[in-house]
């Protein structure tokens, strides 16, 4: 008779799987069969005392059989983590009439059961995908991406509670992808999200480790940033990079276009129209596909599905004569070797500063003063803690800064400004003409003693700050 | 969305719940008090309005009906004020179950509020209220310690 009747079900009723709201998908089921009469009134009162009966189940294993009530957002919670293991269970039954029929015919208890099975494979899984990233990392220095594996998705594996919050993962994955859905929530969040990790770094581990450490260094180079504290995604990077040297007709393993290869690559890209962008860019992709000899279908999908956004962010460039900022290029390395005092980078010892900063103390002449700090501070980091340890009064500090060459000079805007030089639009003299508040007394009346500049003076310490690369900056 | 009909919103089981309560005079009537059906529908909707300003959902009346079974007996309460106080103290007991965070069970708390009601309190609501902050911060700062405890063992483990 049963079977019967699910023939019924199927010939006379189609849910189309496509159509049903793939965040919600219970809900947006029982919806759909309750509109197409596949479940009656009687149906849904049956469905939602089951409901009620699997939540009084958890809510008593939550408080051990201590408590019946619970406040209305720990049982909102709890009733949204039965909904989630449901949502993976009838998403896992290739047709949804076939789901409507087993709510009809069988206990929801049990339906849960098997949705709570799927979820904790589902999490057995990700451990793996983790065991194996563990491993196989790229080796470069991006801090997000080292912080995913090493902090973010062991929170997860931590917190992560397949009854009570299937539906919620209490961490904070920074790394982001090129395909990365945040409506997705749960364990199958992070079982797509590590499966995408996994597959976007095994694609960039084909040029190697350097290859891509280089790429990185040149784009961080390329617009002006410290790329290793950036959010940035290095598959995107590599994939676009890869698409480039096709076009430009270099060997794809090199990675890096040189500046006369950027330029083709400018110039054939300028003359293509939206359609013919994507074309373009789509059979240079079946070419690179056949070049680094890859065939899985997984990784060609999913390189195919970042195509639109490619070809668009192309246009969008092409539209606003920038091109060449997708592009990255090696970089001539115009660094002058140019003498400052924070040259050797080489910081004091606690004992060391101490006896410096008594001995700066003790002098009362401000020449004398800054001649001593110039002659005995040997690192960016050692000058800025004299300047924020209130060992100068007011007079003092415009000496000691002019005292300053103009590459040193550089370095303290470079430092200040750190933010606002980022970006290329601002130029010192827009910067030092807003009005700002700071914290120390020194960078006040640093950015005054800047005001009072000559311009030929602000010009040649703006050149300087080009020169000064970003690592220099860095303090050990 | 689709969710459950949570016990307390709905009108039948709203009587279903009464029906219960009614089912308690057969042995409260032993210390003269009786529940009428008006009666046990003012505690249900009482305890519906108490949950939904606690912000709580209760599954089931085990709590009400406990209230009903031990302060029937207490012998500060009369046929007069039965019903306000099975309501206050239904009252009190959703309350602190938010103040004490949800580390005391429904038995526990049941029991220390008809402790203090029969014996510090003498049958003053007012009084009880006042135990009743007493204990529930007693209760947070012992968790509070245990807390801190494991978090420093934790610590040290690592």
């Amino acid at each position: 008779m049963k079977d019967n009747k699910k023939q019924e079900v199927v010939v006379k009723f189609k849910i189309d799987k496509k159509k049903l709201n793939k965040y919600h998908y219970t809900n947006s089921l029982i919806e759909k069969a309750v509109h197409i009469k596949l479940l009656d009134t009687g149906d849904l009162l049956t469905i939602q005392n089951q409901l009620e009966n699997c939540l009084i189940d958890l809510i008593m294993k939550k408080t051990n059989g201590e408590s019946t009530s619970l406040p209305a957002d720990e049982t909102k919670n709890l009733m949204n983590s039965i909904l989630y293991s449901l949502d993976m269970y009838f998403e896992s039954i290739p047709n949804p009439d076939d789901a409507v029929y087993q709510l009809k015919t069988q206990k929801i208890s049990d339906l849960l059961h098997k949705g709570t099975d799927i979820v904790s494979n589902m999490y057995n899984e990700v451990k793996n995908f983790y065991l194996y990233i563990v491993k196989r990392r790229l080796k470069v220095p991006l801090d997000c991406y080292h912080t995913t594996i090493d902090e973010g998705i062991p929170l997860f594996l931590k917190h992560y509670n397949v009854v009570f919050s299937s539906h919620i993962i209490s961490t904070t994955i920074d790394y982001p992808l090129a395909i990365d859905d945040w409506e997705v929530c749960g364990v199958k969040y992070m079982h797509t999200y590590l499966k995408h990790f996994i597959l976007e770094t095994n694609f960039c581990k084909i040029f190697g480790n350097e290859k891509i450490e280089k790429l990185l260094n040149y784009f961080g180079k390329k617009i002006r940033m410290d790329y290793k504290l950036e959010l940035l995604n290095i598959f995107e990077l590599t994939y676009y990079n890869a698409v480039f040297m096709l076009l430009a007709g270099s060997k794809v393993s090199d990675l890096i276009l040189t500046p006369y290869s950027s330029e083709i690559v400018i110039k054939k890209l300028e003359k293509l129209n939206n359609t013919e962008m994507e074309t373009a860019i789509r059979e240079v992709t079946h070419l690179l596909l056949t070049e680094l000899n890859i065939t899985d279908e997984t990784t060609r999908d999913y390189i195919f599905e970042c195509l639109p956004n490619f070809a668009a962010r192309l246009n969008n460039n092409r539209d606003n004569h920038s091109l060449d900022s997708m592009l990255v290029a090696e970089i001539e390395d115009k660094k002058k070797e140019k003498f400052s005092i924070f040259q050797s980078g080489k910081e004091m010892n606690e004992k060391t500063f101490r006896k410096v900063a008594d001995t700066i103390n003790n002098i009362y002449d401000a020449e004398e003063k800054a001649d001593y700090i110039i002659s005995n501070i040997t690192s960016l980091y050692d000058f800025l803690d004299v300047l924020n340890s209130d060992l100068l009064y007011e007079g003092e500090y415009e000496v000691l800064f002019s005292k300053l060459s103009d590459y040193e000079l550089a370095f303290l805007v470079k430092y200040l400004y750190y933010e606002d030089m980022r970006d290329k639009t601002e130029n010192l003299n827009k910067i030092i003409n807003r009005n700002v508040m700071y914290d120390y007394e020194w960078q006040t009346i640093f950015h005054d003693f800047l005001k009072n500049l000559k311009r030929e003076k602000m010009d040649d310490i703006e050149k300087c700050i080009n020169e000064i690369d970003y690592v220099q900056l860095k303090f050990n | 969305m689709f969710l459950p009909i949570l016990g307390s919103q709905n009108q039948l089981m709203k009587e279903t719940y009464s029906n219960k309560l009614l089912e308690l005079n057969e042995k409260t009537k032993a210390y003269g008090l009786i529940l009428t059906k008006e009666d046990a529908k003012h505690v249900i909707e009482a305890r519906t309005q108490t949950l939904n300003s606690y912000e709580r959902i209760e599954l089931g009346l085990n709590a009400t009906q406990k209230i009903v079974e031990l302060f029937s007996a207490s012998p500060y309460v009369n046929s007069k004020n039965y019903v306000s106080i099975i309501t206050e103290i239904q009252e009190i007991f959703y309350y602190f179950k938010n103040e004490t965070n949800e580390k005391v069970s429904d038995d526990d708390l049941i029991n220390i509020i008809h402790k203090y009601f029969d014996m510090e309190c003498a049958g003053s609501i007012q009084l009880l209220k006042g135990k009743m902050e007493e204990y529930a911060k007693k209760t947070r700062m012992e968790q509070m310690n245990q807390e801190l405890l494991d978090e420093g063992k934790d610590i040290y483990e690592r």
